[in-house]
């Protein structure tokens, strides 16, 4: 208490010393301060995420009609939805498909017998516990509630195309009248 | 959620003290299951070891007129809780099941909670748990490893509701009695730990808790434990 | 009004900065994943395998999650220990990933016991030992190669011998536990086996200092027999322990029997006295199928005593009572209910056999089961069986072999009455020079921290130019090796692996890896397979098997062939071919050998729940066909052990006291949680190894709150327990359940900086000279603050 007490009176106290103008300046100062220091904070946060190949989503779900689960093997089963390794590409682009840069590359590296491993772009922090298998494979969510347009981008993307935060969580569990306990998450 | 919630659960335990050997499975099981740390030797003997299941033993006169009794104290998960009232930012709370859970994320190590509980099974993490690297792999992935500076607690291992119920659902069935159990139940080679929900007739620890044998430690307190003990027989 | 600039620069400047400190907490409020880089399906599997750790053998079943053993649980097919579990066994992740696991084959550098080593390939190791065990065998001395067997049953034990056999070396030295139950049945009964004990269905069950809910043979068949009988409608038998401490046994047991150390044989033979006395013994089978009982007349007219007239003359109760501190009515309420409860069971522990006269003690003991015919019967002692697995090939001898073999095992056959002791003879046959030995293969054997004579093995390893350890960690004695061939992990290896002799009925259990085994080790078994291969000529004959795995298969086809038992069940199962095979039927589950092996390693082994009371080979094998009660071949043991013409009866012609000097008694025992100094510790049952709120990490002397006072300590003191031959730090416990003249050290406890502190090293040398076991509690000390 009294620790707060002494808080309020220092910042009365640097009010006072300071005019109206110099206030202001003080203000917006300490405001471009603040926001670009979190910027560089939450661009060190997250570094853009690279895959070892420009995967196009957009002709793998559209032009030929894969389920995601072709690719993400786990996304019903799993906690992790899982992601493509040299094996499952394999099954298609042993041989050259299209004429893309990157459909060759790919050829070459299966044929080579190279690793494939694609990075994680969705990430969650260590204390959330989520599973894929309770959202998709039992509670049949669609992809896109939580990972946007994914499907529809020609380039992988950098960054997540949805800032997965705890109120996104939270307004869906509210909306459909699911458990809020911080324990379902968190433990 | 509210109005789902009008089936109540209360998940509770029964150990029964006639069955128990005090042979310490129910512990190590715990400290398997939630990869509980050791602490190093000099804290240890300042008494910040962690054992959310820990069986303590009370001797009674000497040799040769000597007894024992073990009794295992895991979290009473009371029904009333002292910890939740001190707890300045709400990291830990009675949820809706009557399970007292501790957010690790939330918690601010105060140690409220732990001066305030009776049955002393709040722990504290002094230092950052110390597993060798080798020893990571027996980590289980479905419980998180505490850092420094936050309590710890048992959960009736609540990880194993949600699996429980992963399954049930999944394979479009009801949650039954057997398919919740903790770690520590699960081990215990005399059965001599029953858990289940106190307000469904057809549990055990229904019938249990109803026992003449039952009582509950330091009922006078009126912290309403939903941890139930059987007296031994003789 | 419109906003002024001001103000709305004002407005501005506080929401930007709102903005970038909530950014900011969330930036320094949640950690990133430590694990960004890698990600894992979490791809979970259960595993049925059998618990390696300690000699009790359960069954388990391991959840393996991405590869990784996360958790250990009970197998609840088992039949002995249900779905239960040891906190050992639970811990058995952290042996697994032990940091101190040795990471791969080494070869010493520099001097002996100088912690140098080099990494060597698998291959590279197995080609030094090879050509090490060739030279020894063209030079005609295969006899100078032995193996310091440790932890070592089933088929490990079998491929050993037959190696050995082979190779041409008689010196398969054993150094494992034993009770030297199997010389009591062999004396009675004629019948070498440790007995069983069919505790579920005992109504009674008194145990002469056997740990049985610590540290027995196998507490988790004590457990089910206490909580889980369903033999017996549920309801459990009477346990009553008696015993020089108040152990947790003692604790848990309805009744507790504080007694002097080394009189359980006199309590037993007092318990006798009045079971005689008031003839509540069981006529009809003393009658039938006990010979000894009665006074009789021998071949040359000599009258010969009966164990009746020598119980009644010699152990009236107030003696007994004198001798043991066991109250009169007392001894005469334990007889009486020993005798009313049947069936009843007399339990013999490690404590009775481990004294000076530790073998009549046991006999004496097992003589209450006798005279109440509590053998071969549903409740009482059993002789169980080996599981009918099929043998290995005949071992071919060449010349060399037959030779070496000839040549006898290194320090003799022991005494006569029960061949105890091996490996200490063994150890000073070597520093005497009476054998030569030029390489020793250690198999989970650690003598310099587990024997009594740690300093005569020193000696012995000196004279020893080649140590091979097969320890997957650098223990006390492998760090003395010039050669470590590490052996796999349980969790990582094929093995069978059978409950002890205490459980009566057969089981075979299988092993097998729950985890890839990596590259580290080498699965022991396919080590010396390999070994045999290479050496060529009859001992690769011997041990035609690629690997370890399939010898093991090949052995499970005499399960398959045998046209009895079941593949492990439940309870309903079990009962079930019980009752088939009682009426003489046996239905085959599998047609094929495959899938029926492929649904052996599913289930974690093969099980006969049947037993055949009638068979009077399961009563006695003895030239008589009778139980032998007071057998000819003790009394000629007897006299050529220099102990004249004694009868096991004569109990009380030892005495030990105490002196100034050391005037307490050393009680050691070993604890359950913990083991015998050739596997790792796990961290979790270091910090909490008992019962005690505050031992951690240290070793402990349990003593008497009165005794402390007068000794001016307190409790967590550090003390030295100081006897003649040597001395061990340990804290202080101050427990009223110990007598106030013992002390009780635990065995198998390590102090923090790793190092064994094992009480049986402080004992005066005292030996049963039948048997050859160690006595165990008649060494005196003293405390000295440390």
């Amino acid at each position: 208490m009294s620790s707060r007490l002494a808080l309020s009176r220092g910042f009365s106290t640097v009010l006072t010393w300071l005019s109206p103008r110099r206030r202001l300046v003080w203000l917006l100062g300490v405001a471009v301060l603040v926001v670009a220091t979190a910027t560089v904070l939450r661009a060190a946060r997250q570094a853009p995420v690279s895959q070892p190949i420009a995967f196009n989503h957009l002709i793998h779900t559209r032009d030929l009609e894969l389920g995601c689960e072709f690719c993400h093997k786990y996304v019903r089963s799993g906690a992790h939805s899982g992601l493509p390794d040299a094996e499952n590409c394999s099954l298609c682009h042993r041989v050259q498909l299209g004429t893309s840069e990157e459909a060759a590359k790919l050829t070459k590296m299966i044929n080579d017998g190279e690793p494939l491993q694609f990075n994680k772009l969705f990430r969650l922090a260590d204390h959330v516990f989520y599973t894929h298998r309770r959202h998709v494979g039992i509670a049949k969510l669609e992809c896109q509630n939580c990972h946007g347009a994914i499907a529809d981008t020609e380039q992988p993307p950098t960054r997540p195309l949805v800032q997965i935060t705890m109120n996104l969580c939270l307004d869906c569990h509210r909306k459909r009248e699911l458990t809020v306990d911080c324990n379902a998450c968190h433990r | 959620m509210r109005e789902r919630a009008r089936i109540v659960t209360r998940w509770g335990m029964v150990i029964d003290l006639d069955r128990c050997t005090g042979c310490v499975a129910c512990e190590v099981a715990c400290k398997s299951e939630n990869n509980i740390a050791t602490v190093p030797p000099d804290q240890a003997a300042m008494g910040r070891a962690k054992s959310w299941m820990k069986v303590v033993a009370e001797v009674e006169g000497e040799f040769p007129d000597t007894s024992l009794h073990f009794y295992p104290r895991p979290c009473m998960q009371c029904d009333n809780p002292p910890c939740v009232k001190v707890c300045p930012v709400a990291a830990t709370y009675i949820n809706d099941e009557g399970t007292v859970a501790q957010i690790y994320a939330r918690c601010i190590g105060c140690r409220y909670c732990a001066n305030a509980c009776p049955y002393t099974v709040k722990y504290f993490n002094w230092y950052g748990p110390e597993w060798a690297d080798s020893e990571r792999q027996h980590l289980n992935p479905d419980v998180s490893v505490r850092p420094k500076g936050v309590i710890e607690k048992c959960t009736f291992c609540h990880h194993r509701l949600q699996q429980a119920r992963e399954d049930a659902r999944a394979e479009g069935r009801v949650l039954r009695e057997e398919d919740y159990q903790p770690a520590c139940q699960e081990a215990c080679p005399t059965a001599a730990i029953v858990f289940g929900d106190l307000e469904n007739s057809t549990h055990r620890v229904r019938q249990l808790k109803d026992d003449p044998r039952s009582m509950r430690l330091m009922e006078d307190l009126g912290t309403a434990p939903k941890v139930y003990y059987l007296r031994p027989r003789e | 009004m419109s906003p002024s600039r001001r103000s709305f620069l004002w407005t501005m400047g506080a929401a930007a900065t709102a903005y970038g400190i909530q950014d900011t907490t969330r930036v320094f409020w949640s950690p990133e994943p430590a694990s960004q880089a890698g990600w894992t399906p979490g791809i979970e599997k259960h595993l049925t395998s059998t618990c390696l750790v300690c000699p009790a053998r359960c069954g388990i079943r391991g959840r393996v999650v991405d590869g990784s053993l996360i958790r250990l649980t009970g197998n609840s097919l088992h039949p002995m220990n249900r779905g239960g579990i040891c906190p050992r066994g639970v811990a058995g992740v952290q042996m697994l990933y032990h940091p101190e696991r040795i990471a791969a084959p080494l070869v010493r550098v520099g001097p002996r016991g100088g912690a140098r080593w080099r990494a060597v390939s698998r291959e590279d190791a197995l080609v030094l030992l090879l050509e090490r065990l060739r030279e020894l065998r063209s030079a005609g001395h295969p006899e100078t190669l032995a193996l310091l067997a440790g932890f070592c049953s089933g088929t490990m034990e079998d491929v050993w011998r037959q190696f050995l056999t082979a190779y041409g070396s008689p010196n398969y030295v054993a150094d494992d536990y034993q009770d030297g139950t199997e010389s009591v049945m062999r004396l009675m009964h004629g019948i070498d086996r440790r007995p069983g004990y069919d505790l579920e269905r005992a109504a009674f069950v008194l145990s002469f200092g056997a740990p049985l809910f610590e540290s027995w043979w196998s507490p988790l068949q004590a457990f089910v027999a206490y909580a889980d009988p369903d033999e017996r409608n549920g309801q459990r038998p009477r346990f009553v322990q008696v015993d020089t401490r108040f152990s947790r046994t003692a604790a848990q047991a309805q009744e507790w029997v504080g007694i002097r150390p080394d009189t359980h044989g006199v309590l037993a033979l007092g318990i006798a006295y009045v079971i005689i006395r008031d003839q509540l013994y069981d006529t009809r089978f003393v009658a039938d199928h006990v010979s000894g009982f009665e006074d009789s007349i021998d071949a040359e007219g000599h009258l010969r005593e009966g164990y009746r007239s020598m119980v009644l003359r010699s152990y009236r109760t107030e003696e007994v009572s004198a001798a043991t501190g066991v109250p009169v009515e007392r001894i005469t309420s334990l007889a009486r209910a020993f005798a009313e409860n049947q069936p009843a069971i007399a339990v013999c522990g490690m404590d009775v056999t481990h004294a000076q006269r530790g073998l009549m003690a046991g006999m004496a003991v097992h003589s209450l089961n006798v005279l109440m015919g509590s053998v071969n019967r549903p409740g009482g002692v059993l002789f169980g069986q080996d599981p009918p697995v099929a043998p290995l090939v005949t071992p071919v001898m060449d010349d060399t072999a037959t030779i070496g073999l000839a040549r006898g095992p290194a320090g003799g056959a022991g005494p006569q009455l029960g061949a105890h002791g091996a490996a200490n003879r063994f150890a000073g046959a070597v520093v005497d020079g009476e054998v030569t030995v030029d390489t020793i293969l250690l198999y989970y054997s650690n003598p310099l921290a587990s024997s009594i004579h740690p300093q005569t093995w020193r000696a012995a390893l000196a004279r020893v130019p080649f140590i091979v350890s097969f320890s997957p960690f650098l223990d006390e004695t492998t760090s003395q090796a010039d050669l470590v061939l590490p052996d796999l992990l349980p969790y990582e290896r094929w093995q069978d692996a059978s409950p002890p002799a205490s459980y009566p009925y057969p089981v075979w259990g299988l092993a097998r890896p729950l985890v890839d085994p990596g590259t580290s080790g080498m699965h022991s078994g396919d080590a010396v397979l390999a070994l045999a291969r290479q050496l060529g000529g009859s001992v690769a004959e011997s041990l035609p098997y690629d690997s370890f795995e399939t010898l093991l298969k090949q052995r499970a086809r005499g399960l398959f062939a045998v046209r009895r038992g079941m593949l492990l069940g439940n309870a309903f199962e079990r009962r079930n071919q019980r009752r088939m095979e009682e009426r003489g039927w046996w239905l085959a589950e599998h047609a094929e050998f495959e899938p029926f092996w492929q649904d052996l390693v599913e289930r974690g082994g093969w099980t006969d729940p049947f037993f055949d009371h009638t068979d009077p080979a399961r009563l006695a094998q003895t030239a008589s066909g009778r139980v032998e009660l007071m057998p000819d071949a003790f009394a000629r043991g007897a006299v050529a052990a220099g102990l004249g013409p004694a009868s096991y009866l004569a109990l009380d012609t030892v005495k030990s006291a105490a002196s100034t000097d050391f005037p307490l008694r050393l009680i050691p025992y070993r604890l359950s949680t913990l083991a015998s100094g050739t596997l790792a510790l796990e961290r979790w049952m270091s910090e909490a190894p008992s019962l005690f709120p505050n031992v951690h990490w240290n070793p402990w002397v349990e003593v008497h709150p009165e005794t402390a006072r007068a000794l001016g300590f307190h409790d967590s003191d550090y003390v030295w327990v100081v006897s003649s031959r040597g001395r061990i730090r340990a804290q202080l416990k101050v427990f009223p359940g110990t007598a106030p003249d013992n002390v009780c050290l635990p065995y198998g406890l390590r102090h923090p900086d790793g190092a064994l502190a094992n009480p049986l090293q402080l004992l005066d040398g005292d030996h049963d000279v039948l048997s050859g076991l160690a006595s165990w509690s008649s060494t005196f000390v003293r405390l000295e603050r440390a």
